[in-house]
């Protein structure tokens, strides 16, 4: 539970960079895929199946990373 | 107090944790930042985490079938753990729940968070701060709690 809990708190930390205001993801990878590790955007990718691809190749375990599409006109969503 | 937090350009209010399919053969899982949705009656494991958890979907067995404000949603129901953890108490929480596998559409892989639903909401209180962009959960009763 140690490491579970490590892990959640690493998580949480490299989650915040997807909220925080300043500087703005959306600034940097509009319209691109980001996969986020350790509190940095490690990789970038047009479409997700690249990313994986990347993500694979780089031998980054997914698992921890967070991917997120970074878009400015974000669909809505209304689950 | 389990802090949440808001997506800059999604403003959507997001809590993380790890998700985890223990009846599954390989036992997979994945940390994900979840999607706070009290409209939702089971939580949703998303595709694009699905994918992160590298997930063999042929392995799944028991077929479900959602609705949702799009229409119908086919997939998977399977049995899952879901862990959150509370940085201010130093405790971990985990919720035993039937998490819903959706299948993989090109319009799912685009929503960028599993979902918390209220099989998880019913057991914490939860505050959702507009002006202050602020989410909070405290848990009230879960069946397993430990130490972090």
């Amino acid at each position: 539970m140690r490491e579970i809990s490590h892990e959640l708190t690493t998580f949480r930390s490299s989650a915040m960079l997807l909220s925080q205001t300043s500087p703005r993801l959306i600034d940097d990878y509009n319209g691109r895929w980001v996969a986020v590790l350790d509190g940095r955007v490690l990789l970038e990718a047009a479409d997700p199946d690249d990313l994986f691809a990347r993500m694979a190749e780089a031998n980054i375990d997914s698992r921890y990373a967070l991917v997120r599409h970074i878009q400015s006109n974000q669909r809505s969503l209304i689950l | 107090m389990i802090e949440g937090r808001r997506g800059d350009t999604t403003g959507r209010p997001y809590v993380e944790g790890r998700l985890a399919l223990p009846h599954h053969p390989d036992n997979p899982y994945a940390l994900c930042s979840f999607i706070v949705d009290t409209g939702a009656e089971s939580s949703v494991l998303v595709p694009i985490d699905a994918r992160r958890m590298r997930l063999d979907r042929s392995k799944l067995q028991h077929p479900k079938t959602t609705l949702g404000i799009g229409g119908a949603a086919t997939g998977f129901e399977e049995y899952a753990f879901i862990i959150l953890k509370d940085e201010h108490h130093r405790k971990l929480y985990n919720f035993r729940i039937r998490v819903f596998i959706p299948d993989e559409t090109p319009e799912m892989m685009e929503i960028d968070g599993s979902v918390l639903g209220r099989d998880v909401l019913d057991h914490v209180v939860l505050t959702y701060d507009g002006p202050a962009r602020r989410v909070t959960l405290d848990v009230t009763d879960c069946e397993e709690s430990f130490e972090a």
